[in-house]
C-alpha cells in the first residue's frame, strides 16, 4: 500500500476534525513527505497581501504550520487541498474572521499592503471594509434585496444621499450580474431568491463597500452547475478590479478562474505556483497525487 | 419473490402495528390531558357562572324627611348621618304588613343588602328634590337571599334563610318583585365582607400594576442579561458559575422569593407593605430566570451565517447584535417574556409573604397603593365561609383564566406574526 492510498483510507476514516488529522499525522511517517519549504513560487513582487510564517492554533492543536505566501494585485489565487487541510482557516485569517472563535490563536505576520492585519491598534471594522468575504453557504440578510446591498455602505457611511446609495446598489448588482433579474423587485426579501441568485446577492453586498480584496470560501459548493458557471464568470470579471482569494474543492474551478494556485496539505502549504504549472507540471508528489485524484 | 422481500413483508406488518400502537399512546395522553382540562372548566364554570348575575328586589321607597331625619339634603352633615336603613325597612314593612316582632323585623330587613342605604344617600346627594317623593326602586338582595333565589328547588331547603325569610322570598318571587340582572358590582368594586358588594376590580387593578412593574423591570433586565451572556461575556469559570446559578434560580420555590422580598425590600429598604411595587419587584426576581433562559435560547437560535455575513461586511459587535441578532431573536424572547408574565400573574405564594393578602376595599390607583392580586383574591374568597363567596371564587378563577389564556394566545399569535416577517 503506497502512501497516497494509506492517506486515502485514513482520510475516509477521519473525516471529522482537521486538527485531529494533523496531530495524528505528526506521529506517522507521512509527514516526512511534506516539504520543509513550500515548493514552487509562493512569492510575487509588490504583493497586495503578504503572509509570512503564519501559524494558527485551535487551543493547543496547530491547524496551520508556518505558511508563507503572497497574493498579487488583481490576481485570483485559488487555495486547494483535501478537506481539513486548513485552507478555509487560512482564508479567514486574512480578514480576522477567526477573531470570533475564542480558542483560535494566530501567529506570524500578515500584511495588507503596508498595514499589519494583526496590529492590535487596527480596527477590524476598517479591515473588513477593505477585505470583504463571501461565504460557503449563501447567507443574505433577512432584509430586502436593496437593504442587503445597501447595508455595508450604510454602516460605513459611504453614501450620504439616497441617490448615491441607489447608485451604489445598482452598480454592485450590475457587477454581480444580478441587476436585470431583480431590478423590479428590489423590495422583496433577499431570502426569496434562488440559491445562485442569493450567492450573487452576497457578492454584490460584499463589493458594495468597494473592498480591495475579496475572500471567497467555497462560494459555489452549495450551487448547481449553471449557477456555478455564472459565479465563475463573475469572478473572472471581478478580478479586473479586485484581488480575490478563493477556497475551492473543485480543481476544475481552480483551473478555470485562478491565475495562481496554492496547494495545502494538513496545514502545510506544500506547493504554490502559476495555476497552469500546478495542474500540468506539479513539482511535489503530494500535489500530484491530489490533482490526479488519488486522494482528497 | 426473493427472500429479502419475504422477510421485509413479515416485519413490515409488525412495524406498522408498532406504529399504530405508538400513535394510540399519544392520542391517549392527549385525551387524558383534555379530559382533565374539561373537568376543571366544567367544575369552575358550573360553580362560577352564578356570580355573574344577581337578583334585586323592587321596593316602594318614600324619601320621608322624618324617617330619614333629614330636612335639608344640601347639608352634607345631615346627609352623612341620615337614617337610610329605616327607609328601606319601612318599605319592606309596607310590603309585608303585620311583621311586628323585633326579631322578625330585623330578619326581614336583612333580606336587602346593606348597600341599599349608601345608594339612597348617593341618590339624594345628586338630586335633592327627591326628598318627600316616592319611587319604585330596585335594590340588591343580601347574598343569602340572592343565593336562595339562584338555588334549585331541592337546594333551597338547605339555604341559609329562616323559614320565615324563605316565605317572604317566595312571595316576592311569585309577585314578580325580584329580577335577575348582570352583576355590575363584580367588575366595578373592590373586596368587601358582604359578598353581594364584593368585586374583583381591586384585584384586577392590583394585578395590573404588579404586572406593569414586573414587565417594565424583568423584560429589559432579562434581555440585557441574556444578550451580554450570549454575545459579550468571556467564556470562563465565572460566567459558567453565573449560568449555573441562573438555572438554579429558576428552580427556587417561589415562596423563597417572597421571603427575600420581605427581608430586603420591606425590611431593609423600608418599602410599604401590600403594595404592587414590592409585589412587582418580587415577581421580577422570580420571572427573571425564565426570561433570561428563553432569551438566550432565542439568541442561540439565530443562524451563525447571518452574524458572519454582517461581521464580514465590517459591522461592529453592537451593530450585529442590534440589527440582526435582536430582531431575529425577538419573537422567541417575547414568547418567553409573555410566558414569564403569565407565570407571574398566577403566582400567589410570594405575594402572601409581602402582605398583598390584606383585606383591601379601596381600589388601588397606582403601584404605591395597598392592593391585592387576582390569585390572592381567589385564595381570600376561597377561605371565606359565606356561600356566595364559593361562587365568587370560581368567578374570579374564570376571570384569571381568561387573562392567562389571552396572554398565552397572544404569545403564540405574536410569535407567528413576527416570524413571518423574516
Amino acid at each position: 500500500m503506497d502512501i497516497a492510498e494509506k492517506m486515502n483510507v485514513f482520510q475516509d476514516a477521519v473525516q471529522v476534525d482537521p486538527r485531529v488529522v494533523a496531530q495524528e499525522h505528526m506521529m506517522t511517517e507521512e509527514n516526512l513527505y511534506i516539504p520543509e519549504k513550500t515548493v514552487g513560487a509562493p512569492f510575487v513582487d509588490d504583493p497586495k497581501m503578504r503572509m509570512r510564517d503564519v501559524n494558527v492554533f485551535y487551543d493547543t492543536d496547530q491547524a496551520i504550520h508556518g505558511v508563507s505566501l503572497d497574493i498579487g494585485k488583481n490576481e485570483v489565487v485559488a487555495l486547494i487541498g483535501p478537506s481539513g487541510c486548513g485552507k478555509s482557516t487560512f482564508l479567514r485569517c486574512m480578514n480576522r474572521m477567526n477573531d470570533t472563535i475564542d480558542i483560535c490563536r494566530v501567529e506570524g505576520s500578515l500584511h495588507l499592503e503596508n498595514q499589519d492585519i494583526y496590529d492590535p491598534k487596527l480596527d477590524v471594522v476598517e479591515l473588513r471594509a477593505r477585505v470583504g468575504m463571501v461565504f460557503q453557504k449563501p447567507n443574505p440578510f433577512p432584509k430586502s434585496i436593496y437593504d442587503n446591498v445597501a447595508y455595508g455602505p450604510r454602516i460605513h457611511g459611504l453614501a450620504n444621499r439616497k441617490t448615491d446609495l441607489d447608485e451604489i446598489v445598482e452598480n454592485s448588482l450590475r457587477k454581480a450580474g444580478l441587476w436585470d433579474e431583480v431590478k423590479d423587485r428590489l423590495d422583496s426579501p433577499g431570502t426569496g431568491l434562488s440559491g445562485g441568485q442569493q450567492q450573487r446577492l452576497c457578492i454584490a453586498r460584499t463589493i458594495a463597500v468597494s473592498p480591495e480584496v475579496v475572500l471567497m470560501d467555497e462560494p459555489c459548493s452549495a450551487l448547481d452547475p449553471i449557477a456555478t458557471a455564472k459565479i465563475e464568470e463573475l469572478i473572472r470579471e471581478l478580478s479586473e478590479s479586485y484581488t480575490i482569494a478563493i477556497v475551492t474543492h473543485s480543481m476544475q474551478q481552480a483551473a478555470r478562474v485562478s491565475q495562481r494556485t496554492a496547494y495545502f496539505h494538513l496545514g502545510w502549504l506544500v506547493e504554490m505556483n502559476d495555476t497552469d504549472t500546478v495542474f500540468t507540471k506539479p513539482q511535489h508528489e503530494l500535489t500530484e497525487s491530489y490533482i490526479t485524484g488519488r486522494f482528497g | 419473490m426473493s427472500v429479502t422481500t419475504e422477510q421485509v413483508r413479515k416485519t413490515l406488518a409488525r412495524r406498522y402495528r408498532a406504529e399504530k400502537r405508538f400513535k394510540a399512546y399519544g392520542i391517549c395522553a392527549i385525551s387524558i390531558g383534555l379530559l382533565a382540562l374539561l373537568l376543571l372548566f366544567t367544575d369552575i364554570i358550573g360553580k362560577g357562572y352564578r356570580a355573574f348575575y344577581e337578583y334585586s328586589v323592587a321596593l316602594q321607597i318614600t324619601f320621608d324627611p322624618e324617617t330619614l331625619e333629614i330636612n335639608d339634603p344640601r347639608d352634607l352633615e345631615q346627609l352623612q348621618y341620615g337614617n337610610y336603613e329605616a327607609v328601606v325597612r319601612e318599605a319592606l314593612l309596607a310590603r309585608f304588613p303585620g311583621v311586628e316582632d323585633r326579631q322578625d323585623r330585623r330578619a326581614l330587613a336583612a333580606l336587602v343588602s346593606t348597600a341599599a342605604g349608601y345608594r339612597l344617600r348617593d341618590m339624594l346627594e345628586n338630586s335633592p328634590e327627591l326628598l318627600g317623593q316616592t319611587h319604585t326602586l330596585w335594590f340588591q338582595l343580601d347574598d343569602d337571599a340572592d343565593m336562595f333565589l339562584k338555588s334549585s328547588e331541592a337546594k333551597r331547603k338547605t339555604a341559609r334563610l329562616s323559614d320565615q325569610q324563605q316565605t317572604w322570598m317566595l312571595a316576592l318571587e311569585q309577585g314578580n318583585e325580584v329580577r335577575a340582572g348582570f352583576n355590575h358590582s363584580l367588575f366595578t368594586r373592590g373586596d368587601s365582607r358582604e359578598p353581594e358588594q364584593a368585586g374583583i376590580l381591586g384585584a384586577i387593578l392590583g394585578s395590573f400594576f404588579t404586572m406593569l412593574v414586573t414587565l417594565a423591570l424583568s423584560f429589559p433586565i432579562g434581555v440585557a442579561a441574556a444578550v451580554y451572556l450570549e454575545e459579550f461575556a468571556p467564556k470562563n469559570r465565572f460566567t459558567d458559575f453565573i449560568e449555573v446559578n441562573i438555572n438554579n434560580l429558576a428552580a427556587v420555590p417561589s415562596i423563597i422569593f417572597g421571603l427575600l422580598g420581605l427581608a430586603v425590600f420591606i425590611g431593609l429598604f423600608g418599602m410599604p407593605r401590600s403594595v404592587p411595587l414590592v409585589g412587582g419587584l418580587v415577581l421580577t426576581l422570580m420571572t427573571l430566570p425564565t426570561i433570561i433562559i428563553s432569551s438566550r435560547a432565542a439568541i442561540k437560535a439565530v443562524p451563525p451565517s447571518i452574524r458572519q455575513a454582517a461581521m464580514g461586511l465590517g459591522a461592529s459587535k453592537m451593530q450585529v447584535v442590534l440589527q440582526f441578532v435582536l430582531p431575529l431573536a425577538l419573537p422567541g424572547m417575547l414568547t418567553g417574556g409573555i410566558i414569564g408574565m403569565a407565570q407571574a400573574l398566577g403566582e400567589t405564594a410570594p405575594l402572601l409573604m409581602i402582605g398583598m393578602v390584606a383585606f383591601i376595599v379601596e381600589l388601588p390607583t397606582g403601584a404605591m397603593d395597598a392592593a391585592t392580586v387576582l390569585p390572592v383574591q381567589v385564595f381570600l374568597w376561597a377561605s371565606s365561609p359565606e356561600q356566595s363567596f364559593v361562587t365568587m371564587t370560581s368567578a374570579a378563577i374564570m376571570v384569571l383564566m381568561t387573562f392567562l389564556i389571552t396572554m398565552n394566545t397572544l404569545a403564540v399569535v405574536m410569535r407567528k406574526r413576527l416570524e413571518r416577517r423574516w
